[in-house]
C-alpha cells in the first residue's frame, strides 16, 4: 500500500477551497507574526514574574513581593498580633502544608497564609 | 525511469537541482519550516536562561502532560483530516471524567456520591466510559453525515447539551454539585502510579497506556481500509464516493472513533487531576487543535500523519511549560498560544496555494 499516492493534490480544497490570497501577501503575514511572536515572548517575559502575598488573618500588614520561576523566597518580617505569637506561613487557607523557606521554590502566584498561637496569660 | 518515493528520492530530485532551483528549494524549506526553527530556537534559549528547564524531572513532566493529551489530539485530528471540526471534544473528556471519577470514589469517602456503591471492577468503569465517549461521537458523526450540517455547528450543539446533561449529573446522590475527589486508591494507583525510574523521576503508568493507544490509532490510520477511505472521503468526497467508499459510514466511524478517544482521555485525566467538576475538560479541545496543525494535519483535507500529531502535542506542552520558566503570566500565555496558531494556519494555508 503505497501512502504517497493517497495524499496527493487535493482539488475540493476543504477549508481553503475560495481562498484568493497572494503567496506573496501570506509570505509577509507569517513573517510579520513570527516577529510579533518573538516581540511578544520577550517583552512578556521582561515584564514577567510571579507575585507573591501574604495573608495575616488580622496581624500587621506584610508586602507582597515581585519574584521569578524558581526563586527562594526572602523570609518576610514576621507581622504582630495581639494577645497571638505567630506560627510560620502555610501554602494553603486551611493551614496543612506549611511553605518549606529553604527547600520550596515559587512556581506560580502563590499567597501564603498566617498562622496564629494564642498568647497564654 | 521510475521516480523513487520516499527520503532518498527527495534527497535525488534535490542534487538534480540547477542552482536556482535550490536557491527556491531553500526558501520554501525556510518559510514551511519557520515555526518549528523559531519554536526550536526558543527551547533553546530558555534552557540557556535556566538549565532547570531540561533537567530529568522536568522532561518528565513534559512527557507526563504530553501523553495526557494525546488521545484527544489523535481523536480529533481524524475529524479534521475530514475538513471537519469537533468542538465538543474538551466537554466529552469532561463528562467521561466525572462519571470515571463518580464511579470510581473510595469507598470511606465523606462526600461519595454514590454511598451505597461498591468498589467497582476498573475496567468496567473504562468501558462504561469508552461506551459515552463512542455514543456521543456518533451522534456527532451522524449528525454531520446524514443531515449534511457542518461538523462545527453539530458539536457545538453537542458540546452544549452535553455540559447542561453534566451539570445535572454532578447534582446527583450525596454530590449537590461540588467537585468528584476522596477518588479509589486502586484507580489512583493505575493510573498516576508507577513501575519504572528514570533517576529518581517516577514515570506515570499512564504514558505507557498512551503509547499503546498511539500505536493503536497508527494501525487504524494507516494499515486498515477505514484509514485509507477517511483519507479518500477527506481528500475529496465525491471522487471516493464514485470509487465506492461508503462516505456515510466513514464519517460516523472517524466521529465514533474520536469519541472512543476522548472517552479515553477522560477516564486518564479523572484519576491525573484528582479533583473533577463542571469545569473539568474545558476548552480542551482548542489546545488539540492546535496540536494537529502545528504537526501538519491540514485544513485541505485528506492529509495527516500519527508522528505529526506527536510531535504537535509534544512541542506545543515543550513551550507551555518553557512559557512558565520564563514567569510569563499565565493570562498572557494565551496571547503567545494564538500567535502560535495563526502562524502554523498561515504555513499551512500557504503550502495549499503554492501546490495550487
Amino acid at each position: 500500500m503505497n501512502r504517497d499516492t493517497v495524499q496527493t493534490k487535493n482539488e475540493s480544497g476543504g477549508l481553503y477551497r475560495d481562498i484568493r490570497v497572494s503567496v506573496r501577501g501570506l509570505n509577509g503575514f507569517i513573517f510579520v507574526c513570527l516577529l510579533l511572536l518573538l516581540l511578544a515572548t520577550v517583552v512578556l517575559t521582561l515584564q514577567g514574574g510571579y507575585t507573591v502575598s501574604f495573608y495575616t488573618n488580622g496581624g500587621t500588614p506584610v508586602d507582597s513581593v515581585r519574584l521569578r520561576y524558581g526563586d527562594d523566597i526572602p523570609f518576610p518580617p514576621v507581622p504582630e498580633r495581639t494577645g497571638y505569637r505567630f506560627g510560620g506561613w502555610y501554602i494553603d487557607p486551611d493551614l496543612t502544608m506549611r511553605w518549606n523557606f529553604a527547600e520550596d521554590h515559587v512556581k506560580q502566584e502563590t499567597v501564603l497564609y498566617a498562622a496564629w498561637i494564642p498568647e497564654q496569660k | 525511469m521510475k521516480e523513487k518515493t520516499g527520503f532518498s528520492g527527495r534527497v535525488q530530485a534535490f542534487k538534480s537541482l540547477e542552482p536556482k532551483d535550490r536557491r527556491l528549494w531553500y526558501k520554501e524549506f525556510l518559510i514551511n519550516n519557520s515555526l518549528y526553527l523559531f519554536l526550536f530556537a526558543a527551547i533553546i534559549a530558555i534552557e540557556i536562561v535556566d538549565p532547570m528547564f531540561l533537567s530529568v524531572p522536568s522532561i518528565v513532566n513534559i512527557i507526563s502532560l504530553s501523553a495526557a493529551n494525546l488521545p484527544i489530539a489523535l481523536g480529533i485530528a481524524g475529524c479534521i483530516v475530514l475538513t471537519g471540526t469537533d468542538l465538543s471534544a474538551g466537554r466529552i473528556v469532561g463528562f467521561t471524567a466525572c462519571v470515571a471519577a463518580s464511579l470510581l470514589q473510595a469507598t470511606g469517602y465523606a462526600n461519595k456520591m454514590f454511598p451505597g456503591l461498591a468498589t467497582l471492577p476498573i475496567w468496567l468503569v473504562f468501558l462504561i466510559v469508552v461506551a459515552i465517549g463512542a455514543a456521543v461521537g456518533t451522534i456527532n458523526g451522524f449528525c454531520t453525515a446524514k443531515f449534511h450540517l457542518h461538523p462545527f455547528i453539530v458539536t457545538l450543539a453537542t458540546q452544549l447539551i452535553l455540559y447542561g446533561v453534566l451539570l445535572m449529573y454532578l447534582m446527583n446522590g450525596n454530590n449537590n454539585g461540588q467537585s468528584i475527589s476522596g477518588l479509589d486508591a486502586g484507580y489512583d494507583q493505575f493510573i498516576k502510579g508507577s513501575f519504572l525510574k528514570i533517576g529518581k523521576t517516577p514515570i506515570p503508568n499512564f504514558v505507557f497506556y498512551v503509547i499503546v493507544i498511539t500505536f493503536m490509532m497508527w494501525f487504524i490510520w494507516n494499515k486498515t481500509k477505514f484509514g485509507k477511505n477517511m483519507f479518500a472521503v477527506g481528500s475529496n468526497p465525491e471522487a471516493a464516493n464514485v470509487s465506492g467508499v461508503n462516505v456515510t459510514a466513514t464519517i460516523i466511524l472517524v466521529f465514533m472513533l474520536a469519541g472512543i478517544m476522548y472517552g479515553v482521555t477522560g477516564f486518564i485525566e479523572a484519576a491525573r487531576i484528582g479533583s473533577n467538576s463542571a469545569a473539568t475538560g474545558l476548552n480542551y479541545e482548542l489546545d488539540a487543535i492546535a496540536a494537529c496543525v502545528i504537526g501538519g494535519v491540514s485544513f485541505v483535507g485528506g492529509i495527516g500523519k500519527i508522528r505529526g500529531v506527536i510531535m504537535g502535542v509534544v512541542l506545543l506542552r515543550i513551550i507551555f511549560v518553557g512559557l512558565t520558566f520564563l514567569s510569563i503570566d499565565a493570562n498572557m500565555q494565551y496571547v503567545i498560544k494564538g500567535l502560535i496558531i495563526l502562524i502554523a494556519c498561515a504555513i499551512d494555508m500557504r503550502k495549499y496555494l503554492v501546490k495550487k
